[in-house]
């Protein structure tokens, strides 16, 4: 019997749908890749527009009540879930968390707490709807949370939710897109005045990103060494005043020029105070490029690849920029770099949330 | 007011009870979203009880297997509001839920459940003479209370909403929840209307304006009736097919009927069931809905959903459900009226399947699910949420 596992999109109707949606983008690029008969994917959608193409996705769409009304409702009743549901995913903590047939097995993806390590990074509101849906769920035995940063498990764990509802799952960092070539990236480069060697940051453009103390760092080790060129930002602006000094912003760029860009790169750099999971570092690595990362980022924490730093110490961060100049680029290195990160494909992950749906 | 119950947690199974033992067993306007939200609550993670009356419980059964019922309000209707008012809300069944919802106007007076009330229209305030004396003293008290004493109140359009606020003092939210409409059930496309017709003693190559709506003073079919001896002088053959079950201060309206000059052309059909209304609507040149006031004018929205060209009055609800797929007319105005229905019968075929595709797509957006999940908003909040 093909069984029903069905999704929330939810998240490609809020206005900046974000990381959340390329998880959900990723998951079912996963599930459809495994071309397994005995399940098939539906999408539970609100109602009104989408800000980001949900057309593309491999699923059958159903669009139930708008947006703000299953932000509300969603935690008490599954609005919209087809009752032939087998299996039940809330794609955020909005939910649904029932639904579907009578014994359908109901699970929800978690990502980090930053709400709560890094509270000036939400509104009062925010804090307050993600804490009510967190205690909401260890109030409910019956949903499996599907963790999806090293680490978060463990802390669940220690608040005391059941480990058997505890699933790690990893995150993909693979897609379709090829790499621009070295003269567009080069182009694309000159057109901004960099020429020749560059550090790279990628993420978005807020106070959590600790983007000042990577500037400071950054000039700081550029006097002792000119090979690791200007400081190039790359992302949307988030919200905050950020001074990024005499950094070069290139604001948001296509995919595939991005990971030209992650490769040129002479060192990739990401140092936020506070981190859910942390996927440029991951996608730097996949380039096969030599990073610097904070040592508290859950995706790179183990990684024996990168050069972790203290993020609230510049001079730290400053040593790890000169210290990844002596990591070497040859190409067995590079193949190390990309090989540390290959398990994080979107199928691995699918399969991990089979698992935890058994 | 008693003290307030906890609240049960987010996420666990939320008892609603409904009451339904106002729907008469012929379902017209308000029953019908009564109707539907019984039929619908349970598939929607709602566990629900229906509160029938105590021979009424075994057609609620059918309509709704999945929820609880509790047969328990008296038959009669002096009896049953009585009941209601003093009984139900300390009831076993008031006591089991986390929250009860009268659809319809009137609330338990004891008891201490958060109580959620639909308030359909407020013509009883706005309009005293289109309704029996009797009932209009009972509504008008009934709405005050609710508004003061309920948890949260829902409004069947942003129109009655509106006036609820203006006319009676309110303490709780206003949610809104437009009415929905069955697209399956009521679409353009022909289901063999030819024998469903044949079946009901109707023939199917007359051209006729249709009206479906219970006969009682507000529903304007006094004009409509003046309105078709324009329409009937200036079209050779076209009929009035009225429908509906016979409400009250009907006499006025049978000495109209017997004194028209048309009066052959006029068929009456009484009460027509589920299966005939949609070809009815798709067959007409013109479904004409001259309402006086509604709380919100189901019959333009299925007339419709059934592409049908849509004849009804402007500064109404049916405006608001209407939007600009229909035409609207001023309200008491024969003249207009006729006018518009003429227009409405020299549709070419084209213009007609154009036009109704227009008015399908305006139906649409009116979706019983959705007037479900802005429920689910109520009882939220009716819940402290």
């Amino acid at each position: 019997m093909t069984r029903t596992i069905t999704l929330s999109l939810d998240q490609f109707y809020r206005p900046q749908p974000g990381g959340i949606a390329t998880y959900v983008r990723g998951l079912v690029r996963g599930l459809s890749s495994l071309d397994d008969p005995s399940f098939r994917v539906l999408g539970v959608a609100p109602r009104g527009a989408a800000s980001e193409g949900v057309a593309d996705l491999e699923l059958t769409r159903v669009t139930t009540a708008p947006l703000r009304v299953l932000n509300r409702v969603w935690a008490r009743w599954p609005l919209g879930v087809p009752a032939e549901s087998d299996v039940v995913h809330a794609t955020s903590l909005t939910g649904p968390f029932a639904g579907g047939r009578s014994n359908a097995i109901h699970s929800v993806a978690l990502f980090d707490l930053l709400w709560r390590d890094e509270p000036a990074s939400s509104t009062r509101r925010g804090i307050a709807f993600h804490e009510r849906r967190l205690q909401l769920l260890k109030a409910r035995g019956d949903v499996r949370l599907f963790c999806a940063s090293p680490g978060l498990a463990a802390r669940l764990g220690a608040e005391g939710f059941a480990s058997e509802r505890l699933h790690d799952v990893r995150l993909g960092v693979d897609d379709v897109t090829h790499p621009e070539d070295e003269v567009a990236v080069a182009a694309a480069l000159d057109v901004r005045g960099v020429r020749g060697p560059y550090t790279l940051y990628v993420g978005t453009r807020e106070p959590r990103k600790n983007l000042e103390r990577l500037v400071a760092a950054h000039a700081r080790a550029r006097a002792e060494s000119d090979a690791l060129g200007p400081l190039v930002l790359v992302g949307p602006l988030g919200w905050g005043d950020v001074d990024v000094a005499d950094a070069v912003v290139l604001g948001k760029v296509s995919r595939s020029l991005l990971k030209g860009l992650y490769r040129d790169a002479s060192v990739v750099a990401y140092v936020p105070r506070a981190e859910g999971w942390g996927l440029p570092p991951v996608e730097a690595l996949a380039q096969g490029s030599r990073v610097v990362a904070s040592s508290n980022t859950p995706s790179v924490a183990a990684n024996t690849e990168v050069i972790l730093v203290d993020p609230l110490d510049v001079e730290d961060i400053a040593g790890g920029l000169l210290a990844a100049l002596s990591v070497p680029t040859d190409e067995g290195a590079r193949a190390r770099r990309r090989a540390s990160v290959a398990e994080l494909t979107w199928r691995n992950v699918a399969l991990d949330h089979l698992a935890g749906w058994r | 007011m008693a003290k307030r119950r906890p609240r049960p947690p987010g996420g666990l199974a939320v008892k609603v009870a409904l009451d339904v033992s106002a729907v008469p067993i012929r379902v017209a306007g308000a029953g019908r979203y009564i109707v539907e939200l019984a039929a619908r609550l349970p598939g929607n993670g709602v566990a629900t009880t229906l509160v029938t009356r105590r021979e009424d419980d075994e057609r609620w059964r059918r309509t709704s297997p999945a929820a609880s019922i509790a047969n328990i309000v008296p038959n009669a209707r002096p009896a049953r509001l009585t009941y209601e008012a003093w009984m139900l809300g300390t009831s076993h069944t008031a006591h089991d839920v986390d929250v009860w919802h009268a659809p319809h106007y009137t609330m338990p007076r004891r008891g201490s459940t958060p109580t959620v009330v639909t308030i359909h229209d407020l013509t009883f305030f706005t309009n005293p003479e289109w309704h029996e004396r009797s009932k209009v003293t009972f509504f008008r008290r009934a709405i005050a209370h609710s508004a003061q004493h309920a948890r949260v109140l829902v409004a069947v359009s942003d129109f009655s909403a509106r006036l609820l606020e203006r006319l009676v003092p309110v303490h709780a939210p206003i949610v809104v929840a437009p009415l929905g409409v069955d697209l399956a059930h009521f679409q353009p496309q022909s289901r063999d209307d030819a024998s469903i017709l044949r079946e009901h003693d109707l023939p199917e190559d007359v051209r006729y304006v249709f009206f479906v709506g219970t006969a009682e003073p507000r529903k304007g079919l006094d004009v409509l009736i003046t309105a078709f001896r324009e329409v009937a002088e200036r079209d050779d053959d076209v009929e009035l097919w009225l429908a509906g079950q016979v409400g009250w201060g009907v006499n006025a309206l049978e000495e109209q009927l017997s004194a028209h000059p048309f009066r052959d052309r006029v068929r009456r059909l009484g009460f027509v069931d589920d299966e005939l209304l949609p070809a009815l609507y798709r067959n007409a040149r013109a479904v004409a809905y001259p309402s006086r006031g509604e709380g919100f004018g189901l019959p333009v929205l299925e007339a419709m959903a059934s592409g049908a060209a849509v004849v009804t009055t402007a500064e109404t609800v049916m405006a608001e459900v209407a939007g600009d797929a229909a035409r609207l007319v001023s309200i008491g105005d024969a003249g207009a009226l006729a006018a518009a229905l003429l227009d409405a019968l020299s549709l070419s075929a084209s213009e007609r399947v154009s036009e109704g595709e227009r008015a399908r797509a305006r139906a649409q957006e009116f979706t019983w699910e959705n007037c479900v999940a802005q429920h689910l908003v109520a009882y939220d909040l009716a819940l402290g949420g």
